[in-house]
């Protein structure tokens, strides 16, 4: 059909973006974790990354505009309407927040500070990890985004992002192993539920559903997914120190491979007599 | 003044003198665009553009479709700008502030109907080099023919500029100057592109949406555009 036209204004470059963000946001909130049971070089590289990742999201997506020296307007035009502002206030308060954070734990402060300062910066996260699936699920012109599946797949992105780097560096962690594969399993259940929907929906959300199923980055995503949490359950029996890092890296490379055919396989229908 | 366009694909020949009448008026390179047969603003690069749409069935036939944004009331494309670069007008039509845009794309993943488009830095610049508008000009100059020199866009401040995203206006400028009537209306021979007022009971434009003559394309959508079509 000539008039589903693929999306190409939003790809690579938009879901390396918010993969970066998928990873800092739940990593923060196990940095926090990590805190709580006093592994302070755990909640060190977590906080780290929570701060460095989303700077480097916001340096793509100012490459990204066309007029990135105006990108300050987000901030100061704030329209409620718009998902963007939200998502610009969470990723600026994430960085901040575990900015700050990391410093106090750095400094090995207990207090109520870094407390607040864990929590308010896990919360920003989760909300980041949230926002990047509710920014596409919000307009109406891609119907395949148009569902609200996709904020729950981006939340399952979030916790598959966080939990990998965990994975990676708290290898010998059973509890962190076993929660990534169920966040994959979970991931995977929600792309395929949404799949499955957009096999039924509009003529649109078919083609998309079609095109993403052919794509290589979905298989890729998917086959990564299931292998990585089929994999976490195989942890019960096999003890091994490579395979948690085995897991993380199929985790990691699904976000990636799974956004980017989310993102290339948006179709809109547009309008023909 | 409530303006309503209404497009007769019936009568349209695919002269292009519309589009040709958007380039001079806005300043939109004609050469900037992804030249196609079908398309939309979105795929194409230009304000406004004709397609070509065949069929084979029930016996091989062609006609063509106007196209331009559609200037929803319930406004996808207005909603999701985060720096409120997209507004409506008074009238109803929607705008862009260039001078807000920062040129995220978000209106243009949000457009239903394919109807915004980036224009990149230097590429202007680079589809005037390519269709060697100085050298066509030095040599209509050279044979005395001045007149048909291209003349520069008409400076307003919704014209096409690089670092922004891009559509139709419904020539607004135009408006503010006085006489209100579109650059590409103003242009199209056979009356397919006609413009009105709906708050005019007298209006003959206004008549055929009041008697349903033109609808809206994708009334499913709920978005309700300023702009219609008579569906045979």
């Amino acid at each position: 059909m000539e008039n589903l036209v693929l999306n190409d204004v939003w790809g690579l470059e938009i879901a390396v973006e918010m993969t970066f963000l998928a990873v800092a946001s739940f990593s923060i909130a196990l940095a926090y974790l990590s805190f709580l049971e006093g592994r302070k070089r755990d909640a060190l590289i977590g906080g780290a990354l929570a701060t460095v990742l989303p700077i480097l999201s916001l340096i793509i997506l100012n490459l990204h505009l066309l007029k990135p020296e105006a990108s300050y307007l987000v901030f100061t035009s704030f329209q409620p309407r718009s998902w963007m502002p939200y998502g610009a206030t969470g990723m600026t308060l994430l960085i901040i927040t575990s900015a700050i954070f990391t410093a106090l734990v750095k400094l090995n402060k207990k207090g109520v500070a870094t407390h607040a300062t864990g929590i308010l910066a896990s919360l920003a996260g989760v909300f980041v990890a949230l926002y990047t699936g509710l920014l596409i699920a919000y307009e109406r012109g891609i119907p395949f985004w148009h569902c609200s599946v996709i904020p729950l797949i981006a939340l399952a992105m979030g916790a598959v992002g966080g939990l990998s780097v965990y994975s990676i560096i708290r290898p010998q962690d059973i509890r962190i192993t076993l929660s990534l594969g169920v966040a994959l399993l979970l991931l995977a259940l929600t792309y395929v539920i949404h799949i499955h929907i957009s096999l039924q929906g509009s003529l649109a959300s078919n083609y998309s559903a079609q095109v993403i199923l052919g794509s290589i980055a979905f298989q890729t995503g998917i086959i990564a997914t299931i292998i990585g949490g089929l994999l976490s359950i195989a942890t019960l029996k096999i003890r091994s120190k490579y395979l948690p890092i085995v897991i993380a890296i199929l985790g990691l490379i699904s976000i990636l491979t799974l956004r980017y055919a989310l993102l290339t396989s948006g179709a809109w229908e547009l309008p023909i007599l | 003044m409530k303006p309503v366009f209404v497009v007769d694909p019936s009568r349209c020949i695919a002269c292009m003198a519309c589009v040709a009448a958007c380039s001079i008026e806005n300043g939109v390179p004609f050469t900037l665009s992804d030249s196609n047969p079908v398309g939309w603003p979105l795929t194409l690069g230009l304000r406004t553009w004709v397609m070509w749409i065949e069929k084979e069935k029930p016996t091989p036939s062609r006609f063509f479709m106007p196209f331009l944004c559609l200037h929803c009331q319930d406004t996808p494309c207005e909603k999701v700008c985060p720096t409120g670069a997209t507004f409506k007008t008074e009238e109803g039509v929607v705008l862009i502030d260039k001078s807000k845009c920062i040129g995220c794309g978000y209106c243009i993943i949000a457009c239903p109907y394919g109807s915004r488009y980036k224009v990149k830095r230097g590429s202007i610049e680079k589809a005037r080099r390519e269709a060697n508008l100085e050298e066509a000009s030095k040599k209509l100059r050279e044979a005395g023919l001045e007149d048909y020199i291209m003349k520069p866009p008409v400076a307003n401040k919704y014209a096409t500029v690089e670092q922004a995203v891009d559509k139709c206006t419904l020539c607004y400028h135009r408006k503010e100057s006085g006489s209100w009537i579109p650059a590409c209306v103003e242009v199209c021979p056979t009356k397919s592109r006609m413009f009105g007022d709906l708050d005019n009971p007298n209006d003959p434009v206004a008549k055929l949406v009041r008697e349903g003559k033109a609808k809206q394309l994708r009334p499913d959508l709920k978005t309700e555009g300023l702009v219609y079509y008579v569906i045979p």
